[in-house]
């Protein structure tokens, strides 16, 4: 008998779509909040899409407790301990995140120290450290990319020792995520397709993974479709309300496979790259992806060759023999990525990204070998296997 | 232990605390013969602690890095070990020390859950790999690993040998897991 068992859970309630900002002060209610933080930063605010949020508030009666708005790209725990403090002197009593992932991990971090008192967040590292429900949290993602929104960690940055410290519970997800295409609308180019090729990342990575499952397969499908059918033409008329609000769902629905089934050694990969030479995390992503999958294809490629059909339509899908659908997979994530780098200027290898030293990629395959993501990828990697996957993005 | 525990569950609970304690000397020996543990385990800090266990209260393997190698110890109970491997239940324990199930598969399948630093815990499932890869016909191994490396016939038995004598001798020194 197979030994498959699997785990799946999403209790984010997803408010979605037209006037979903209006929704909000009916869910706050619903929890029984009645003074919330907002917690941002520059860029979304200096791009004015808080205002709609402030309008939808004041006209729904919910008065603020205030808007933090400096959270910086890299958050760390002094920030955290900052507008800890700003919510204790406002008396706040929930908190509405509106941002990219930076964002929306430290409001998931301040959530902790808020709902646990004391100002010592390292002490709720690691998985297990929480025990109860926190306070209530809306999050509205302005990126279409990570999916943090729907997912029950955060990383923050640890100001004494520099370490990224992960804390994991399911009491990090939020109890409102807010889809509404009014948040994403004024999102730069590169940066709406670097992060949509992250939601790509980890809808691809979800249902070719160790730990995929019908259910995140079925959100990772839909999720694939969605990006496939809507980032190109987003780019073309990022003003569409309808586009914008069909990527942030697909990336919320990537979020959720992911949150079930993990990522694997793109990721693995992504992140220490991201760690060692800061290139933005979308674009590690897009990066490694098509090489990793070069890598992954002789242990996945049935999943990969299934791939093809959310990537490239039916018609195509039903052309192409089985034995040729894996290798199609790639090629079709290459043409993507050459229209992405044509459009957006999305680096395609190592060298074009211009910020990547020869030098740095040692450090980078060390790193990788460690990270946990490649625990979940069908195929496992050495160092000296990961520095010839660098070697030939670069 | 519960008096109530079928006969069988008995067996499988002292199976694993074998293999815990198994696990436990064949590494401590292993850090001293094995290439690729040696690395695994040099590159970890002098006081480093990690903890296998079953839920909710055993068996249990501690272990402890001092002076560059790394053993089985007691448990000191105020401190958390750096990295904290549990399974969920003994009956998951038992599949994965009973080789029914690989260590990517028992994480896929949420067996476990591992707390602290994930760069050590990744070096430690290196280091459990490699410690089957010798240890185990190779049948076994192959069925349960991601990927089973090329090692020559003389390299494993030379390997196991010395890893068996080092658990045997473990176990003459009286030091079994609680
Ligand atoms: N917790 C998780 O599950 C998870 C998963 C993946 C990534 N992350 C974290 O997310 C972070 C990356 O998040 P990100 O890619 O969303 O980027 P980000 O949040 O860092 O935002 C990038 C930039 O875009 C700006 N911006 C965001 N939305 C905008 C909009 N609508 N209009 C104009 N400008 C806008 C921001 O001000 C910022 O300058 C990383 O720190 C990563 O660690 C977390
Ligand atoms: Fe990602």
């Amino acid at each position: 008998m197979s030994r498959s068992y699997y785990e799946f859970f999403n209790p984010v309630k997803i408010v979605s779509g037209n006037e979903a900002l209006e929704h909000i002060p009916y869910e706050l209610a619903s929890l029984g909040v009645k003074k919330p933080l907002i917690i941002t930063d520059a860029g979304v605010l200096n791009a004015g899409l808080i205002e709609p949020v402030k309008r939808a508030l004041m006209i729904g009666e919910v008065p603020m407790a205030g808007i933090y708005s400096d959270v910086p790209p890299d958050s760390s725990t002094s920030v955290v301990s900052i507008i800890t403090q700003f919510y204790r002197e406002n008396g706040a009593d929930g908190i509405i995140a509106i941002g990219g992932g930076s964002v929306i991990d430290t409001s998931k971090a301040v959530n902790i120290l808020v709902s646990e008192g004391g100002n010592d967040l390292l002490a709720y590292s690691g998985v297990g450290a929480l025990t109860k429900r926190l306070k209530p949290l809306f999050i509205l993602p302005t990126t279409a990319g990570t999916g943090s929104e729907v997912t029950k960690v955060a990383v923050i940055r640890d100001d004494a020792s520099g370490r990224k410290v992960p804390y994991g519970s399911s009491f990090l997800m939020p109890d409102v995520a807010v889809l509404d295409p009014r948040m994403t609308l004024t999102l730069p180019p590169h940066i709406t397709a670097a992060t949509a090729m992250d939601a790509m990342t980890h809808a691809i990575e979800a249902f070719i993974g160790t730990a995929k499952n019908p259910l995140s397969d079925a959100y990772a499908v839909a999720a694939i479709k969605g990006i496939r059918e809507n980032l190109i033409r987003v780019l073309a008329e990022p003003k569409s309300k309808d586009i914008r609000l069909k990527l942030a769902e697909s990336a919320t629905m990537a979020g959720i496979a992911f949150s079930n089934s993990m990522v694997g050694l793109v990721h693995a990969i992504g992140h220490s790259l991201g760690a060692i030479t800061h290139l933005p995390h979308g674009v590690c992503m897009s990066l490694m992806l098509p090489y990793v999958l070069e890598y992954n294809l002789p242990q996945c490629e049935e999943a990969i060759g299934e791939l093809l059909l959310p990537l490239a339509g039916a018609d195509f899908y039903s052309k192409i023999p089985e034995e040729r659908r894996a290798a199609e997979t790639i090629i079709y994530i290459r043409a993507m990525r050459d229209e992405l780098f044509e459009k957006t200027g999305l680096p395609r290898t190592l060298s074009e990204s211009g910020k990547v030293q020869e030098s740095q990629l040692e450090d980078v395959a060390r790193m990788s070998v460690d990270d946990g993501a490649l625990l979940y990828n069908r195929v496992d990697a050495s160092y000296e296997q990961v520095l010839g996957l660098l070697k030939s993005a670069w | 232990m519960s008096p109530s525990l079928p006969f069988s569950w008995r067996i499988k609970r002292l199976y694993v605390r074998f293999m815990l304690a198994f696990i436990g000397h064949g590494l401590a020996k292993a850090c001293r013969t094995d290439k690729v543990i040696q690395n695994e385990i040099a590159s970890l800090p002098d006081g480093f602690t990690f903890s296998m266990s079953v839920m909710p209260s055993g068996p249990c393997l501690y272990m402890k890095k001092d002076n560059g190698s790394i053993k089985p110890s007691r448990k000191n109970s105020e401190t958390k070990p750096d990295v904290d491997i549990q399974f969920k239940h003994l009956a998951h324990a038992f599949g994965t020390l009973s080789f029914q199930e690989g260590t990517a598969e028992a994480f896929a399948r949420e067996r476990m859950v591992v707390d602290g630093d994930i760069p050590a815990s990744m070096k430690l499932v290196r280091c459990f790999e490699r410690l089957e890869v010798v240890t185990l016909p190779k049948f076994i191994g192959r069925k349960i690993m991601r990927h089973y490396p090329d090692i020559s016939l003389k390299e494993k038995l030379v390997g196991a040998l010395q890893i068996y004598l080092g658990v045997f001798a473990g176990f003459v020194m009286g030091v079994f897991v609680k």
